[in-house]
C-alpha cells in the first residue's frame, strides 16, 4: 500500500520519543478518549475544520462549495459535505481547513529525509495519530522505506489492533512507543470507549517478543485515569525490565477540538508534586520513567 | 563563585563612573605651526600624560584613560574622530538616497602581538620603517608621530608604577607587597613583552583603553601564559579568574552609562572563543572555558562573546557554552560557524588561512580581522533595486515570458544600485580619512610598516563591507512573483503592480491568500531555496572582483546595529511583492517572522543554512531564533536543543542567537514596561533591555515566531 490518510507531519519534535524527530500523525482511531488533543484525528477521513474566529462572513465558501453544505451561519452540514476542499482554498482569512488528506508514502518519506541531518543517533521518525496501525500496509512502506535510509523509527499506538499487526511491522521498527490509559476495564471503556482487555493483552505479547524496544506511556489525567495509577503500576511492573513515561494532561487541544465541533475534556493538568508520587509508584515496583 | 573582591568592585562598577574623569590640557598655539602631524603628536602625547590615574584600594590593574574628544582623530572609541563623527550624525540614521546609511566601524587591536612583544618593538620598527621611507615627508613625519605616541604610553605605564609605589609607601602588608609587584609590572609591560599571565592582562588592560572595542581572541593569545603560570605554579586557576573578572569589569565600564544605544554600559564590546587552529582542530581550550566562566559569575552587560564553532568541536563543549547562555540573565553569548566565514574570507577575500583564522567577532556580530580596521560598512537598502524595477520599469517587467527573465532584469538594476553604493561608500571612506588616527594605529598592522595612518589604507589587511539590509524581504517577493505569477498564474505581473502603486487598498484578499500561500523563506520549500540561491550568487556576481576606494575587498552581511535600519529603510521603500505595505519595515538578518515560518524550527534553519549557497555573507550576519522556554529549561529538551544547534551549523549554517521568551510577555511588556524593566533580549549582534529599544526594533522582535 502506498498511500496514507494523514492529518499531520510535525517536525523538530521533541516530545514524540527519543531525541529529535518527526512525527507523522496517520487520521482515524478506534478510540474516542476524554482528554484527546486531537480529536480530528478519530476518523479515518479528511474533514473540515472551521475556526470561527477567523470567519470575515465574505461568502466565498458558500458560492464556491459544489454541494451547498455550509449553513447560513457558515457552519457545516456534515452530511453533504464531500471534503472537496474548495472552502477552503477561497478562503482569504483561513477559516477553513482541511484536516487530512491522502499522501504518497514518496510524499511522506520526503518531509521526513527533508531532516535527517538533525536525527543524530538517537532522533528518527515517529509514526503516531490517531492510530496509526490502522493502516498498517501504509505503515510497513514506510518503515521499511525509513530502514532503506537507515532512520530509525519508532511507532506510537494504542495497541487496539490485532496482534498479527505488530509481527507484520516489528522487525523495521526500533521502538514502540505503547499507551496505557486504564488497567479497570470499566474505567477505560467509560473513558475511550473501548475494551482494554486485547490492549492489555497484546502489551503481554509484545513484552515478551520484544521488551528492549517498549516504552510504555501513561497520559495523567487527574480524575479521570490518575486514580487507576496504582493498578497500571502493577500491571506494567509486573512485566520488567520496561521503561515508561508519563504524559500529564495538557489543554493546548482545547481550540482545534472546538474548531472541530467536538467537546473535549477541559480540566487542571496534574502538578508537579502529583506528577512526582506517580513516578515514585513506578519506581517502587522497578520501572524506569523516563 | 565571585570572590568578595569582585562583589566590591561590580558594585562599585553599578554605581559609580570608575573611570577617572578626563583632563583637557591645556595646549600650546605654537603646536599649530609643527610640521605635518606635528601637532596632532604631540597634543595626543600631552593629553595622555596629563590624565589622572586611577587606582582604587582593591585594584589590582592600572591604566584606566578615558579619551574626551579634545585629541583629534582617534578611530574608537571615536570620540575625537570629527570628520567620521560628522559622517554619523548626517548619515547613520537618514538614508542617503534611500540607498544606503554610514557606518561607523570596528577596528581590532592585534592585543596579542604587542602583549608578546612589547612597546619597544614598534620603536625598533619604526626606525627600520624610516629606512624604507626614505624621501616620503609624510611617511616620516607620521612615523615621528608614532613614536611620539608611543614613548607617552610607555612614560604613562611608568606613572602608573609611580602611583603604585607612593600608596605602597603608607599601605599596610599584604596591600604593600601587592602594590610594589603592580609596579614592577607596570614598569616592565607593556613596553617589555609580557612573560607571565598577570603580566600579560597588566598589559592588555593599559593597551585596551588605547583601542576600547575588542579584546579579539584572548583564549589564543593568553594561553602560552596561562599554561606556563600553570606548569610553573606561579598562579592558580581562581587567581587567573580573578584577574580576567578585573578586566571584564574596566571593559564594561570604559565608555559612562548611556541611554543612546541599548541602555548599557561598555558599547559593544564584544571577543570570541574557539574556532579552528592552524593545523584545522578546534581551538576551545581550558582557557576559554575559564574566559567563560569568569564571565558568567559577573552581574555585567558586556562584554559579549562569541563562540566560534568548528566541526571538530566536541557536543560537550557546545552544550557548556548554551547552557552557559541559556542561564545568563545579560544575554552575552551568541554562537557562529567558522567553516563558512573562514572559507569566504580565502575564496572571496583572499586570506591566507593562517591569517583568516584569526578573526574575532566584535560589536554587533561582525567579524574582524585582528590588527586590522573594518572599513564601514554602510547598511544598504536591498529591497530598493527590486522596488524600482517595479514600479521605475514597469514594461521591461511585463515583457518578461518567465522568471528567469524577469530575474536578469531585476539583476541588471540591483547592480546599477551597488555601483551607485561603492561611490557612495568610497565618498565616505574618503571623507573620514580626513582623520589621521595616531594611537589606534599603533596597535594595528601595517602602519608602521606603511608609514600610513590606518585610516588612509595603512593597514596590512583591512576589508570593506555593507549589510544588504531588507535581503528575506526580497527573497520572499521574488518567490511570490515566481509562485504567482509565472508558476500559479494567479495574476499578471501588470496586475501585481497595479496592486503594488495601490498599496495593496482594494485588493486585500487578494493579499491575504499570498500571506497564506506563498512558500515564503523559512519554510525549507524548494522554491525558495532556489530564489534564495539566486540572489545568493548575484550578489557574489557582483561583488566578486569589487575593491573599494583603497583596494579593499567587501564583505556581505544582513544586519542592523543599534539603530533600526530596517525601519528607516522601510518608510521610503513602497509596498513590496510579499505583501509588505509602503512605508512598513523591510526585513533584517536571515531568519524570517511574523508567522511567515509555519514548518517549525528545523524548517526556518534548513532555509537559512541553505540561503547563501555562494558564500558571499561572511560579513555582520544575524539569526535570530525565538524558542519556548520549555526548551531549553527541561534539560532532556535542552540536549536535544543543542544537538539541534550542532546540526544546524554541520549543515553550513553561519549564526544563531536564541531568545527564551514568549510574544505574550513581548506584547505586556510593551503594555506595561514598568513592570518588565528587567526583560532582556538578543537583538541584532547585542542584547539589550527590551523596553528600552528602539519601537522598530521591538516590533521586529515580536514578530519572531516562536518555535516550541
Amino acid at each position: 500500500m502506498n498511500r496514507a490518510c494523514i492529518f499531520s507531519i510535525q517536525r523538530a519534535s521533541f516530545v514524540d520519543g527519543p531525541g529529535i524527530r518527526t512525527a507523522v500523525f496517520f487520521k482515524g482511531c478506534g478510540l474516542r478518549c476524554e482528554w484527546c488533543h486531537n480529536p480530528e484525528s478519530w476518523s479515518s477521513q479528511p474533514q473540515l475544520l472551521f475556526y470561527q474566529n477567523r470567519c470575515m462572513q465574505c461568502g466565498r465558501c458558500r458560492i464556491a462549495c459544489p454541494n451547498g453544505a455550509i449553513r447560513d451561519d457558515y457552519t457545516v452540514k456534515v452530511d453533504l459535505c464531500s471534503q472537496c476542499g474548495m472552502c477552503e482554498q477561497v478562503c482569504p482569512g483561513g477559516a477553513r481547513e482541511l484536516c487530512g488528506k491522502m499522501m504518497s508514502v514518496d510524499e511522506i518519506m520526503s518531509e521526513i529525509l527533508a531532516d535527517r541531518d538533525y536525527y543524530g543517533p538517537d532522533g528518527g521518525v515517529t509514526f503516531s495519530g490517531g492510530e496509526c496501525m490502522l493502516q498498517v500496509d501504509a505503515l510497513e512502506s514506510l518503515l521499511r522505506f525509513c530502514k532503506r535510509e537507515g532512520i530509525q523509527t519508532a511507532v506510537d499506538t494504542a495497541g487496539n489492533v490485532p496482534f498479527d499487526l505488530f509481527e507484520q511491522i516489528e522487525p523495521l521498527t526500533d521502538l514502540f512507543l505503547y499507551d496505557i490509559k486504564a488497567v479497570s476495564s470499566s474505567l477505560h471503556k467509560s473513558l475511550t470507549g473501548a475494551d482494554n482487555a486485547l490492549i492489555l493483552d497484546n502489551y503481554r505479547r509484545l513484552h515478551q517478543f520484544c521488551a528492549e524496544k517498549l516504552i510504555v506511556r501513561v497520559p495523567v489525567i487527574p480524575n479521570r485515569n490518575a486514580i487507576d495509577m496504582v493498578r497500571i503500576a502493577d500491571f506494567v511492573g509486573e512485566n520488567t525490565p520496561v521503561m515508561v513515561e508519563l504524559l500529564p494532561y495538557h489543554a493546548m487541544g482545547i481550540s482545534k477540538a472546538q474548531a472541530f465541533g467536538a467537546s473535549v475534556l477541559n480540566t487542571k493538568p496534574p502538578s508537579q508534586a502529583e506528577m512526582e508520587d506517580f513516578r515514585r509508584l513506578f519506581r517502587e515496583r522497578k520501572v524506569v520513567c523516563v | 563563585m565571585l570572590s568578595k573582591r569582585l562583589c566590591i568592585m561590580a558594585e562599585r562598577y553599578h554605581n559609580f563612573d570608575i573611570y577617572p574623569e578626563a583632563v583637557s590640557p591645556e595646549f600650546d598655539r605654537g603646536d599649530l605651526l609643527l610640521k605635518g602631524f606635528g601637532c596632532q603628536a604631540k597634543r595626543t602625547a600631552e593629553y595622555i600624560l596629563a590624565q589622572p590615574i586611577g587606582l582604587n584600594d582593591d585594584d589590582r590593574f592600572v591604566g584606566r584613560i578615558r579619551f574626551n574628544g579634545c585629541v583629534e582623530g582617534e578611530i574608537y572609541n571615536r570620540s575625537g574622530y570629527k570628520n567620521n563623527n560628522e559622517l554619523i550624525s548626517k548619515f547613520y540614521k537618514q538614508p542617503f538616497e534611500n540607498l544606503c546609511t554610514y557606518d561607523s566601524q570596528h577596528s581590532t587591536a592585534d592585543f596579542g602581538r604587542v602583549i608578546a612583544e612589547g612597546l619597544e618593538a614598534s620603536l625598533i620598527k619604526i626606525e627600520e620603517s624610516r629606512s624604507k621611507h626614505a624621501g616620503d615627508l609624510d611617511g616620516l613625519s607620521y612615523l615621528d608621530a608614532l613614536e611620539t605616541v608611543i614613548r607617552a604610553m610607555i612614560a604613562r605605564a611608568d606613572l602608573c608604577a609611580a602611583a603604585c609605589e607612593e600608596k605602597a609607601a603608607f599601605a599596610e602588608e599584604p596591600r604593600r607587597s601587592e602594590l610594589l609587584e603592580m609596579a614592577r609590572i607596570l614598569h616592565k609591560v607593556p613596553a617589555k613583552p609580557a612573560e607571565t599571565f598577570r603580566e600579560a592582562i597588566q598589559s592588555l588592560f593599559f593597551l585596551f583603553q588605547f583601542l576600547p572595542d575588542s579584546i579579539g581572541t584572548p583564549d589564543r593569545y593568553l594561553y602560552s601564559y596561562y599554561r606556563h603560570d600553570l606548569d610553573a605554579k606561579i598562579c592558580t586557576e581562581e587567581e587567573m579568574k580573578e584577574y580576567i573578572q578585573e578586566l571584564f569589569v574596566t571593559i564594561n565600564a570604559f565608555r559612562p552609562y548611556d541611554n543612546l544605544w541599548s541602555g548599557d554600559k561598555g558599547g559593544e564590546s564584544h571577543f570570541s572563543l574557539g574556532g579552528f587552529t592552524p593545523d584545522g582542530k578546534d581551538g576551545f581550550n581550558d582557557l576559554s572555558r575559564l574566559i567563560i566562566t569568569a564571565m558568567m559569575e559577573l552581574p555585567l552587560y558586556r562584554p559579549q562573546v562569541s563562540l566560534r564553532w568548528t566541526p571538530e568541536t566536541p557536543i560537550e563543549v557546545l552544550h557548556f557554552v548554551m547552557d552557559a547562555e541559556r542561564n545568563d540573565f545579560f544575554k552575552r553569548i551568541a554562537l557562529v560557524n567558522d567553516v563558512p566565514r573562514v572559507k569566504m574570507l580565502t575564496n572571496h577575500i583572499g586570506m591566507a588561512y593562517e591569517d583568516a583564522i584569526r578573526y574575532t567577532m566584535i560589536g554587533c556580530n561582525e567579524p574582524a580581522i585582528q590588527g586590522a580596521i573594518y572599513y564601514g560598512g554602510c547598511k544598504t537598502n536591498m529591497v530598493r533595486s527590486l522596488t524600482r524595477t517595479l514600479y521605475d520599469f514597469e514594461n521591461e517587467c511585463i515583457a518578461c515570458e518567465d522568471f528567469d527573465a524577469f530575474f536578469e532584469v531585476y539583476r541588471k538594476h540591483y547592480e546599477e544600485d551597488m555601483k551607485r553604493f561603492i561611490e557612495i561608500c568610497d565618498g565616505f571612506n574618503l571623507y573620514r580619512s580626513r582623520d589621521v588616527d595616531m594611537i589606534s594605529s599603533i596597535l594595528l598592522n601595517g602602519p608602521i610598516e606603511k608609514a600610513r595612518s590606518a585610516t588612509r589604507s595603512g593597514l596590512k589587511v583591512a576589508t570593506s563591507g555593507t549589510d544588504m539590509i531588507g535581503w528575506v524581504t526580497v527573497i520572499d517577493s521574488l518567490c511570490v512573483i515566481r509562485q504567482f505569477v509565472y508558476e500559479e498564474k494567479r495574476f499578471t505581473m501588470a496586475e501585481l503592480i497595479a496592486m503594488l502603486r495601490a498599496d495593496w487598498n482594494g485588493f486585500e484578499e487578494i493579499r491575504r491568500e499570498i500571506y497564506r500561500t506563498a512558500k515564503y523563506h523559512g519554510n525549507d520549500d524548494p522554491l525558495s531555496r532556489e530564489v534564495a540561491a539566486k540572489v545568493s550568487r548575484m550578489i557574489r556576481d557582483f561583488f566578486t572582483d569589487k575593491r573599494n576606494v583603497f583596494g579593499f575587498k567587501f564583505v556581505i552581511g544582513n544586519q542592523i546595529g543599534y539603530c533600526a535600519h530596517h525601519t528607516y529603510f522601510g518608510k521610503n521603500t513602497p509596498a513590496t511583492p510579499d505583501g509588505r505595505h509602503a512605508g512598513d519595515n523591510i526585513s533584517f538578518g536571515g531568519g524570517q517572522g511574523g508567522g511567515r515560518d509555519r514548518k517549525g524550527l528545523t524548517a526556518l534553519l534548513n532555509s537559512v543554512a541553505d540561503m547563501d549557497p555562494a558564500c558571499i555573507v561572511c560579513g555582520p550576519c544575524v539569526t535570530n531564533v525565538m524558542l519556548d522556554e520549555s526548551l531549553i529549561r527541561n534539560d532532556s529538551y535542552f540536549r536535544k536543543t543543542v544537538s539541534m544547534v550542532d546540526s544546524y551549523f554541520r549543515k553550513g549554517g553561519l549564526h544563531v542567537q536564541l531568545n527564551y521568551v514568549s510574544r505574550e510577555e513581548l506584547l505586556a511588556a510593551q503594555q506595561e514596561p514598568q513592570s518588565h524593566e528587567n526583560l532582556r533580549v538578543r537583538v541584532s549582534g547585542f542584547s539589550g533591555y527590551f523596553t528600552r529599544l528602539d519601537p522598530g526594533i521591538q516590533r521586529e522582535i515580536i514578530d519572531r515566531t516562536v518555535k516550541s
